[in-house]
């Protein structure tokens, strides 16, 4: 071990110099505090200081402050000398970062039983300093692949708002982490049908967010085979080559088996939206229903779905058609603004706390309307971290 | 005559180094003698801080020679000059010189044995 000491009486610091020398230490002699302090502060990294405590200049109480006070990697073990018994300067000493005192005159076998204790402590402390820093090496590797990840999955989120003569939209969407299990999706098929959806994976996390990408791949709107969000030919169904929700979401819960997800499944509200004539076609699989904002009230909408993705293999899903009028607001969210908790974590934000901030808003333009509801819910919270991930999106049908 | 310190313990203190003992004795001869000089002059100013501050210096050294009765000489003094109060500081100066002086004197001589 580097040892320096810290002794202005000459015959004491060569004993001491020279015992320690024998156990085989390098040792370093200083002839007060003050010449304790310049080797210590010059960058030697020594591992113990045994100081004096009476010294002129510099006193021993003062060179340890002094030593704690320096940021230093690596941790220095003190040993302070002393004649004195008093409890008071005793606590002094550990107050000011003494690790230890030895009585003068010195002890040999207690001095070296008691180095033997700093050099355990500077040992484990080495060993402590250096996994911490593989532990700092390790997280920044996680934290720079869930950055990148976030990055990726952030780029799936509409790159724009879809603004048509007949239709405006906005959203916003605020991950708890890195990566989120929530998604949205916002597109316009044909230049008619509006496409939107909110998914929530249960859980939060990277296994909750790589469902939640793999979702969001599948919902893809390019009509190709795999699509199960068009078909390739026009349907029946009012919806060109939009498949009615309620298929998308029984292909879904097909390819989402049960069971094979960790455990995992998820919510979804997604809504087909005709933006010529306002009908408006969705399905809610385990997902809190919409609201339809008209003025200053709200409309009650069909409690039409089933049951959440990947939950059971054989799940059935039902569509509900609602015919806008022109100036309705649409509003789909996720759990994670509802059951926003308030600071004093009591009560949720709730259902009605969501609409008032909604219809309260009713001529704001829908970009700004979803800001507000978002500031409305960090002021709740008293936070803007919020428990869960929040999604939103805001859809103005403006008539035919 | 008794010996001013424990020769057994001081032995095993030094690691029976006859030459580190010497060089430690000689500084003790010429530090010791300094350190007394120091205290009486602190006490003829009377400066009851600087006498208490030499004296614990002194206290220190003879400490590493196994001699309780110039230890106890040192820390009377010590006390005295740290009570501020230096009505009694003289007779423990000259005890404390009286047992010094011995001590050097007795180390001087314990050593030239092996000179």
């Amino acid at each position: 071990m580097r040892v320096l000491i810290a002794e202005d009486e000459r015959i004491t610091r060569m004993t001491l110099a020279r015992q320690l020398q024998a156990w085989g230490h390098d040792v370093t002699a200083a002839e007060d505090g003050q010449q304790a302090w310049e080797q210590f502060s010059g960058g030697v990294p020594f591992d113990i200081v045994i100081t004096d405590w009476e010294m002129p200049q510099v006193s021993g109480v003062e060179l340890v402050g002094r030593i704690r006070k320096t940021p230093r990697e690596l941790y220095t073990y003190i040993i302070m000398l002393t004649s004195r018994s008093d409890k008071a300067d005793i606590v002094n000493g550990i107050e000011a970062g003494a690790d230890d005192f030895v009585s003068k005159p010195f002890d040999r076998e207690e001095l070296r039983v008691r180095l033997l204790a700093g050099e355990r402590v500077v040992r484990l402390e080495r060993a402590l300093t250096l996994q911490n820093a593989e532990l700092r090496d390790a997280s920044e590797r996680i934290r720079s692949g869930l950055r990148a990840a976030a990055r990726v999955q952030q780029s799936m989120l509409p790159r724009q708002n879809i603004v048509t003569p007949h239709v405006g939209t906005a959203w916003k969407y605020v991950p708890t982490d890195e990566l989120a299990g929530d998604a949205i999706g916002l597109y316009l098929i044909d230049d008619r049908y509006l496409v939107a959806y909110v998914l929530d994976v249960s859980g939060h996390g990277v296994p909750a967010a790589l469902l939640s990408v793999s979702a969001m791949r599948s919902l893809e709107p390019d009509p190709a085979e795999m699509s199960i969000l068009r078909t390739m030919t026009q349907t029946d169904d009012h919806l060109g080559t939009v498949q009615r929700p309620a298929r998308v979401a029984l292909e879904l819960n097909r390819r989402f088996r049960a069971g094979e997800n960790d455990g995992r499944y998820l919510t979804m509200i997604l809504c087909v939206l005709d933006t010529f004539d306002g009908r408006l076609q969705m399905t809610c699989a385990g997902h809190p229903p919409p609201l339809l904002i008209r003025g200053t009230d709200s409309v009650t909408l069909p409690d039409a779905g089933g049951f959440p993705i990947a939950i059971m293999d054989v799940a059935e899903y039902e569509d509900g058609v609602t015919q806008l009028r022109a100036g309705d607001r649409l509003c789909l969210y996720s759990d994670g603004i509802i059951e926003q908790c308030d600071h004093a974590e009591d009560e949720q934000f709730g259902v009605e706390r969501l609409r008032q901030s909604l219809s309260t808003r009713n001529g704001m333009a829908a970009e700004q309307v979803v800001g507000a509801v978002v500031d409305d819910l960090a002021s709740w919270a008293g936070s803007e971290a919020f428990i869960d991930d929040v999604s939103l999106v805001v859809i103005e049908w403006r008539g035919r | 005559m008794p010996r001013a310190f424990d020769e057994k313990e001081l032995m095993e203190r030094v690691d029976n180094d006859w030459d580190f003992l010497a060089e430690t004795v000689e500084m003790l001869a010429n530090d010791g003698r300094a350190l007394l000089a120091e205290i009486r002059r602190a006490a003829a100013s009377n400066d009851p801080d600087a006498v208490g501050r030499a004296a614990h210096t002194l206290k220190g050294m003879i400490s590493n020679f196994c001699s309780p009765t110039a230890h106890a000489g040192a820390l009377a003094v010590e006390q005295i000059g740290k009570s501020g109060d230096l009505a009694s500081v003289a007779p423990a100066v000259e005890t404390l010189e009286n047992s010094v002086n011995a001590l050097i004197d007795d180390l001087t001589g314990f050593v030239s044995t092996r000179a």
